[in-house]
């Protein structure tokens, strides 16, 4: 019995690593490598998934890709896809579904702001979905009040840390400059002059 | 010990084995760099290179315990050879390592792969509220010295007129001003202390906004690769010799001691447990890498080598012969 002590030693640490590795309180050596190597392969099946238009499977995948890696890419691919460009008037779309995917765009954009590695871009998007897509299907206040508050928390970063556009921090001011009722108005007003033509 | 140490490298290293190295090489380089593909990022390739150098410390396992079969163990024990019999398969299983971590850099430097085009990558950051008008951050792993804080700050509710205002820590200040990102560069101390808390005057009465406050570390360039990979190898040497360890003085089976000795390193990492040195930064790997990767201190990394030096030390002793 004694002989084989240290094998059942080294074995239960070997138990003790992969416990603790599944409770999340260890990272093996080699983890990271193996979460890159599955990062490759859910951006095939996201590309598959985009491909086939398959909205909902590319929201699980973007959800993935970003618990790995942090990468907010296909996140914002997902809710554009999903929520902006096919729930265009010119995309034919019943009116129904067009407004589902949109606000459910919208949800994944904002379930993640305080995970995505870069949130700012995301929330430009968001700000877009709601003023484009679901504001003229909706009356709802909650989604006015969203994307008022959104596009002010979009105007208070400049436009984010990549924005090389330097007038952000100018129209922010210009928007503080205002009363509530004026700040409100100023926002649509800045959304209603970026709406692309469809 | 010379033939000795290219015996054991040639065991080690078969053709099977070579071309297989080789062609993991090949796919690493297109799953990190392939234009449409690949992440762009040195933190991918660094990846699969530890994969790589795991499965070697594995082969390593396998072929002691091959030897152990043939009855080489037996033998060296009989003639007193220990010490030269372990510190050729050390030399042997670091050539061979070292093997793959040239190649893989020539691969790297030579054929000068596209990067990811931002410099600076961001990271989620912990922030609390702890009064209207200071915030604290903190961090759980040790960041890259000249990290940056990138903080958005609410002027809605300061008075008419307010667009400017400052941040202070530490007797340090800096401007901030309403609709810019506003950068605070982290000092060694904040960075060893793994928090920081930022203050503004009360009366300008603005806020932070929490979710998307983030970390800015900037990414290492390709010529750090060298770097990055000697670490790797440096972390391995105490792997190696913890291998060694748990074969020779434990008497475990070669396949498990080499799984073993990947487990107790692995023990470097982990959470809220100081049994071994600060380290698991040597092998920063994947798309997350540049947030720990040349972090390690040189304390922690000259103690863990010191480990490693002393566990083949002690498996050079012949057991046998001490008993006598």
């Amino acid at each position: 019995m004694t002989r084989h002590l240290p094998s059942i030693f080294v074995s239960l640490i070997i138990a003790f690593c992969v416990v603790s590795v599944a409770n999340g309180n260890l990272r093996a050596v080699g983890q990271d490598s193996v979460d890159s190597f599955r990062c490759f392969n859910m951006w095939l099946d996201f590309n598959s998934a985009s491909v086939e238009a398959n909205y909902l499977m590319m929201g699980v995948i973007a959800d993935q890709i970003e618990d790995l890696s942090g990468n907010s890419e296909a996140r914002e691919l997902s809710a554009y896809m999903a929520g902006y460009s096919t729930s265009a008037e010119s995309y034919k779309r019943i009116e129904h579904d067009a407004l589902y995917w949109a606000e459910t765009g919208v949800k994944w954009l904002r379930s993640s702001d305080s995970t995505r590695n870069n949130p700012f871009a995301g929330l430009l998007l968001a700000a877009y979905i709601y003023a484009e897509r679901i504001s003229p299907r909706s009356s709802s206040l909650l989604t006015r009040e969203q994307m008022l508050k959104t596009y002010a928390v979009w105007l208070a970063s400049g436009g984010g840390s990549d924005s090389v556009n330097h007038y952000s921090a100018t129209r922010y001011q210009d928007y503080l400059a205002l009363d509530r009722e004026g700040r409100d108005n100023y926002i649509l007003g800045q959304l209603q002059q970026t709406w692309a033509p469809e | 010990m010379l033939n000795l140490s290219t015996a054991v490298f040639r065991q080690l290293l078969a053709w099977p084995i070579l071309l297989s190295g080789a062609l993991w090489l090949a796919l690493a380089y297109n799953l990190s760099f392939d234009e449409d593909l690949g992440a762009a990022s040195l933190g991918a390739f660094l990846s699969y290179i530890v994969l790589a150098l795991s499965a070697l410390i594995l082969r390593f396992g396998y072929v002691l315990q091959q030897r152990r079969q043939q009855g080489w163990l037996r033998q060296d024990s009989l003639r007193r050879t220990t010490g030269r019999a372990v510190i050729s398969e050390t030399a042997a299983a670091i050539c061979s390592l070292l093997l793959l971590v040239v190649c893989s850099q020539l691969i790297v430097l030579t054929l000068n792969p596209r990067l990811n085009v931002q410099s600076e990558s961001h990271h989620i950051v912990m922030s609390r509220v702890e009064s209207d008008n200071s915030w604290a951050f903190n961090w759980d792993d040790s960041i890259p010295v000249g990290s940056k804080l990138c903080l958005t700050f609410d002027f809605e509710n300061s008075p008419k007129g307010v667009i400017k205002s400052s941040i202070t820590a530490e007797q340090r200040s800096a401007p901030v001003t309403a609709g810019e990102i506003f950068y605070w560069t982290l000092s060694a101390d904040n960075v060893r202390d793994r928090t920081i808390t930022l203050e503004a005057p009360a009366e300008h009465n603005i806020s932070l906004i929490r979710p998307i406050a983030r970390l800015v570390i900037e990414r290492p360039p390709i010529s750090a690769l060298p770097r990055l990979l000697l670490n790797q190898l440096l972390f391995f040497f105490t792997v190696i010799a913890l291998c060694l360890f748990i074969f020779r003085r434990l008497k475990v089976n070669g396949n498990l001691a080499s799984m073993g000795a990947l487990a107790i390193s692995s023990l470097t990492n982990l959470k809220g447990g100081n049994l071994l040195p600060d380290v698991g930064a040597l092998v920063a790997c994947g798309l997350r890498f540049e947030r720990t990767a040349l972090t390690t201190n040189n304390i922690a990394l000259f103690t863990w080598l010191a480990m490693g030096a002393i566990l083949i030390y002690v498996s050079c002793k012949n057991l046998v012969a001490n008993k006598k």
